[in-house]
C-alpha cells in the first residue's frame, strides 16, 4: 500500500458510519457507480489496512468537500478520497488540465490563435485527442494577462495595502475581475500589491496529483510568505484558491508554515465585510435596478464564512439578490471538462440550471468554474459579485476623485 | 484585523434543539448567528416527534406529569406542558410551511418500525400514520435497510392478516444504497411510473407499508400520486439512518432560517470563556465571537457535543467532564443556556422522549436567551 494512504487512525475512529456525508455527495446521490465518500474514504482505508481489496472508482469524486461540510464528527473524508485518488493512473490529459499556469502562459502568448481555435474544428480535434468533452466551451485567453496589465505605480499612494492573489483564472481568462477587485479596494482607500505568483495547486490536488500540487503550492507560498511575514493580509476573489490557501495547503498538503500563513488569508468579500463591521466600508454605492440569482460555490461553503459577497451586495440600493440555493453546479474545476464526466457534471447541476432558466437572466457567483458551468448550461449571463460592486461604486461616483 | 464579532445571541449546533432555538430567536427579532459543525444529528431523526412513550400509558402528558414527581432532575422538570405545546406548535408551523403536515391524535400512537417492532410516538407526519384494517409490507430487494421478511415476521401479531410482497426497484444497481439516495429516485416522475407499473402486477391488500424514502422535497404529493395510481393507501415507515424524513425536517428549518439568519458551517467552537467570549475554529484560522447570550446545543454522543471520557462524558466546548450530562436549567457560565441531548438524567432512546426534550428545551433556552419572557 502506498505510504500516502496510511491514515491517522484517530481520524478513522471518529467515523460512526452514519452515511450523512453520502447523502450530501452530489455524485453518489445520482450515480450508482460511485459508492459515496464514506465508502471511498473511511471504509476503503479501513479495509486496505486489513489488506482487503476493494474496487472503487475514485476518479468520480469531485473534491467539492461537501462530505467534510456535512460530517458532525470532523472526519476529514475529502482528504481520504483525494489521497485514494492519487493511486489512479496518470495521463497526459490530466497533466494539461492541472497546469493552468503553464497552459495560460502559452495560450496567452498566442491568444488570437488560441481563441480562434478554441471552439471550432481544430478545437474539436484537440479536445478529442485530449479526451475533453467536445461540447465543453473552452475558456478564452487575452493578449495582455492581468499581471502584465497591473501597474504597481498606481498603487503607491495608499498607506494601507493588501496583497492580491489573483489566481490563474483571473490572470489568464478573466482579467476584468482582477481590475474590479483593485478598483473596489482602491475606492476603500486600500492599495493593492500583486506579486509574481503561481498556481494555488487546486487543479492538481483535485486530480489526486498530490506531489505535483505540493510542489506548485510550495513555490507559490514562497512568493507570498515574505508579504505576510511583514504583516500584509492576502486576499483572493476565487473561492477555490481561497480554500487552498486557507486550508488545504496545511490540511492536505502538510506544507510547513502554511498554517501560520493561512491566518493572513481572506476572501476578498470577507475582508470588505470586516471593514464594514468596523464602520470603514465606503458605502457610496449607486443604485442598480436589476434582479440576480446568487449561486453559492461549494468551496465557499467549505470556508465556513457564510456568504460575505451577498452581504456586501445587499448594500447596493435597488438591487435584488435572491439566493438560488439549488446545490452544486457539477463543474468542480477540471472535472466537468473531462469527456467521461461531462454528462454527469450537467446532471449534478440540473436543479440549479432549471431554476436559473426559469427565473433569472443574470446570475452572481464567486467561483470561476461555477461561472463557466452556468454559462455553458443556462441562458444566463454570470457575473462575479465584486464586478457588480465596482459598477455600483461607479454609479455612486460622488466621493471618487 | 480585529477578529471579535459581536452578536446578540449565538446558537451552537444545528440539530433539533439548536434549530428550534434559532427559529424562536428569529421570531423574537434577535440578531442571531448559528454556528454549526456538520449537518447535525437530524440525519438520525426518524421524523416522528416522540414526547414520552411506553406500553404502560397512552397519554404522554400524564407520563410526563408522573415523571416530574419521580425524577427530579429529568429535563422535562425544566419545562411546563404549555412550553412543550408551544414548541410543538412552532415545529408544526415550520414543517407545514415546507409542505409536511403533522398530525396527533392527542395521545400516543404505535407506529411500525423498519425492524418489525412498534414504537409509540405523539406527533407524526401524516404519511406515517397507520390507517385501515389490512396491511401489506412492500419489500424492495435492493434496499438493504428494509427487509420485508423481518418486518413481516415482527409485525404479524399486531397486524392481523399482514401480507408481504417483494419487488425489484427499476434501474437500481447498487446494493449499498442509503435511504436518502433512494429518496432521490422517487423524486423523478419517469422513475415513479416504472415503479408503479411494477407494483401493480403484485397482489396487494389494504394499506401498503413502505420505507420512508418516498422523496425529500414534495413527498406528500409523491405519496398521493402513488396512492391514486395504486388504489391503496401508502404508509411510510421510518428507516435506519441516514433518514429521509430527518432530511426533510432539516430542509424545512433551512427554508425558514436562511432568508435572514446567518448560518456558518464548518465552525467548531473550541471554548467559551467567562463573559461569553467564544473561540471558534474555521478553515484556516480561529475567530472570536462575543455575545449577550449563548445557546449550547451541540448534541450528545451522536451529535458530537459530548465525547466519552474515562470518568464520564466530556463536554467538547466547555471542556468539563460530567457524569450524566448537564442538568436542565444549569448555567455553567452566566448567559449560557444548554438545550437538547447534552442534557443528562434522561434516557431518550428508552423513554422515547428525544424530539420532545430537544424541541421543548430548545424553545425554553431561546425564550430565556432572547428575553422572550420579559417583552
Amino acid at each position: 500500500m502506498s505510504k500516502l494512504l496510511i491514515p491517522d487512525r484517530t481520524a478513522l475512529e471518529q467515523c460512526l458510519k452514519c452515511n450523512i456525508c453520502t447523502t450530501f455527495c452530489p455524485v453518489a446521490t445520482l450515480d450508482d457507480g460511485f459508492p459515496g465518500p464514506k465508502a471511498a474514504g473511511p471504509d476503503y482505508l479501513r479495509l486496505s489496512l486489513s489488506f482487503v481489496d476493494t474496487d472503487v472508482d475514485f476518479s468520480l469524486c469531485t473534491n467539492c468537500q461537501l462530505c467534510n461540510w456535512a460530517c458532525p464528527h470532523g472526519v476529514d473524508i475529502a482528504t481520504m478520497n483525494v489521497k485514494a485518488k492519487a493511486q489512479s493512473k496518470k495521463n497526459f490529459r490530466d497533466w494539461v488540465l492541472t497546469n493552468p499556469q503553464l497552459i495560460g502562459k502559452v495560450a496567452s502568448k498566442m491568444s488570437t490563435l488560441t481563441n480562434l481555435f478554441a471552439n471550432n474544428l481544430i478545437g474539436r480535434v484537440i479536445k478529442k485527442a485530449l479526451r475533453i468533452a467536445p461540447e465543453r466551451k473552452l475558456p478564452l485567453y487575452h493578449k495582455q494577462t492581468f499581471l502584465e496589465w497591473f501597474d504597481s505605480k498606481k498603487q503607491l499612494d495608499y498607506q494601507e495595502k493588501v496583497v492580491y492573489f489573483a489566481g490563474c483564472s483571473v490572470i489568464y481568462n478573466d482579467p476584468d475581475l482582477g481590475k474590479a477587485v483593485i478598483e473596489v479596494y482602491n475606492r476603500n482607500g486600500i492599495g493593492v500589491i500583486v506579486p509574481e505568483q503561481g498556481c494555488c495547486g487546486v487543479p492538481a490536488l483535485a486530480n489526486g496529483r498530490i506531489d505535483q500540487a505540493r510542489k506548485t503550492a510550495e513555490k507559490t507560498l514562497e512568493q507570498l510568505k515574505p508579504y505576510t511575514d511583514q504583516g500584509y493580509a492576502v486576499i483572493t476573489a476565487c473561492t477555490s484558491c481561497g480554500l487552498a490557501l486557507k486550508d488545504e495547503w496545511h490540511r492536505v498538503l502538510n506544507l510547513p508554515r502554511a498554517k501560520d500563513f493561512a491566518n493572513s488569508v481572506y476572501d476578498a468579500s470577507e475582508y470588505l465585510m470586516l471593514l464594514e463591521q468596523k464602520g470603514e466600508l465606503n458605502q457610496d454605492l449607486g443604485p442598480i435596478q436589476k434582479s440576480f440569482g446568487y449561486h453559492e460555490p461549494c468551496h465557499l461553503k467549505a470556508q465556513g464564512i457564510g456568504k460575505p459577497s451577498v452581504q456586501l451586495l445587499r448594500k447596493i440600493p435597488e438591487l435584488e439578490v435572491n439566493e438560488l440555493d439549488a446545490g452544486c453546479c457539477g463543474m468542480a474545476g477540471t472535472y466537468g471538462f473531462k469527456k467521461e464526466n461531462y454528462e454527469r457534471s450537467l446532471t449534478i447541476g440540473d436543479e440549479l440550471f432549471r431554476k436559473i432558466d426559469n427565473e433569472y437572466e443574470e446570475v452572481l457567483t464567486d467561483c470561476p468554474t461555477c461561472t463557466m458551468q452556468i454559462n455553458q448550461a443556462t441562458k444566463a449571463n454570470t457575473v462575479h459579485p465584486l464586478v457588480l460592486l465596482r459598477d455600483a461604486y461607479k454609479r455612486g461616483e460622488s466621493s471618487w476623485e | 484585523m480585529d477578529r471579535t464579532i459581536q452578536k446578540e445571541v449565538v446558537v451552537i449546533g444545528s440539530g433539533m434543539a439548536g434549530l428550534m432555538a434559532t427559529v424562536v430567536l428569529q421570531e423574537l427579532g434577535k440578531d442571531v448567528t448559528l454556528l454549526a459543525n456538520g449537518m447535525g444529528s437530524l440525519a438520525h431523526f426518524s421524523g416522528t416527534v416522540d414526547l414520552l412513550g411506553s406500553e404502560e400509558f397512552m397519554s404522554p402528558w400524564s407520563g410526563i406529569g408522573n415523571l416530574r414527581d419521580t425524577e427530579r432532575q429529568h429535563p422535562y422538570t425544566s419545562v411546563t406542558d404549555e412550553e412543550i405545546s408551544k414548541a410543538l406548535e412552532i415545529y408544526q408551523e415550520v414543517l407545514g410551511k415546507y409542505g409536511i403536515e403533522y398530525v396527533t391524535l392527542g395521545s400516543n400512537v404505535f407506529l411500525p418500525t423498519a425492524i418489525g417492532t412498534r414504537k409509540p410516538s405523539y406527533l407524526v407526519p401524516k404519511t406515517m400514520l397507520p390507517q385501515g384494517k389490512d396491511y401489506t409490507v412492500v419489500d424492495f430487494t435492493q434496499f438493504r435497510d428494509w427487509k420485508g421478511s423481518l418486518i413481516h415476521k415482527g409485525l404479524r401479531e399486531h397486524y392481523h392478516g399482514l401480507e408481504l410482497c417483494s419487488i425489484e426497484l427499476p434501474h437500481v444497481k447498487s446494493l449499498t444504497l442509503d435511504a436518502v439516495s433512494l429518496a432521490r429516485y422517487f423524486e423523478k416522475a419517469e422513475w415513479r411510473k416504472e415503479f408503479i407499473s411494477i407494483l401493480r402486477k403484485q397482489k396487494l391488500k389494504g394499506s401498503l407499508l413502505m420505507p420512508a424514502v418516498l422523496g425529500i422535497r414534495g413527498h406528500e404529493e409523491i405519496v398521493a400520486e402513488l396512492e391514486a395510481a395504486l388504489g391503496h393507501q401508502v404508509i411510510e415507515v421510518p428507516t435506519l439512518p441516514p433518514s429521509a424524513p430527518g432530511r426533510r425536517v432539516y430542509e424545512a428549518f433551512m427554508q425558514r432560517l436562511k432568508p435572514n439568519i446567518e448560518i456558518l458551517y464548518n465552525n467548531r467552537v473550541l471554548g467559551i470563556e467567562e463573559g461569553l467570549k467564544l473561540r471558534v475554529s474555521r478553515p484556516g484560522r480561529q475567530w472570536c465571537y462575543g455575545a449577550k447570550s449563548v445557546i449550547w446545543a451541540g448534541g450528545g454522543l451522536l451529535g458530537g457535543g459530548l465525547v466519552p471520557a474515562k470518568d464520564g462524558l466530556r463536554d467538547t466546548v466547555l471542556g468539563i467532564t460530567i457524569t450524566e450530562g448537564w442538568q436542565a436549567g444549569s448555567q455553567p457560565i452566566k448567559g449560557l443556556y444548554i438545550a437538547g441531548s447534552q442534557l443528562g438524567y434522561y434516557d431518550w432512546p428508552l423513554e422515547k422522549s428525544g424530539a420532545g426534550v430537544a424541541l421543548s428545551t430548545g424553545y425554553k433556552a431561546a425564550m430565556l436567551a432572547g428575553g422572550g419572557y420579559y417583552e
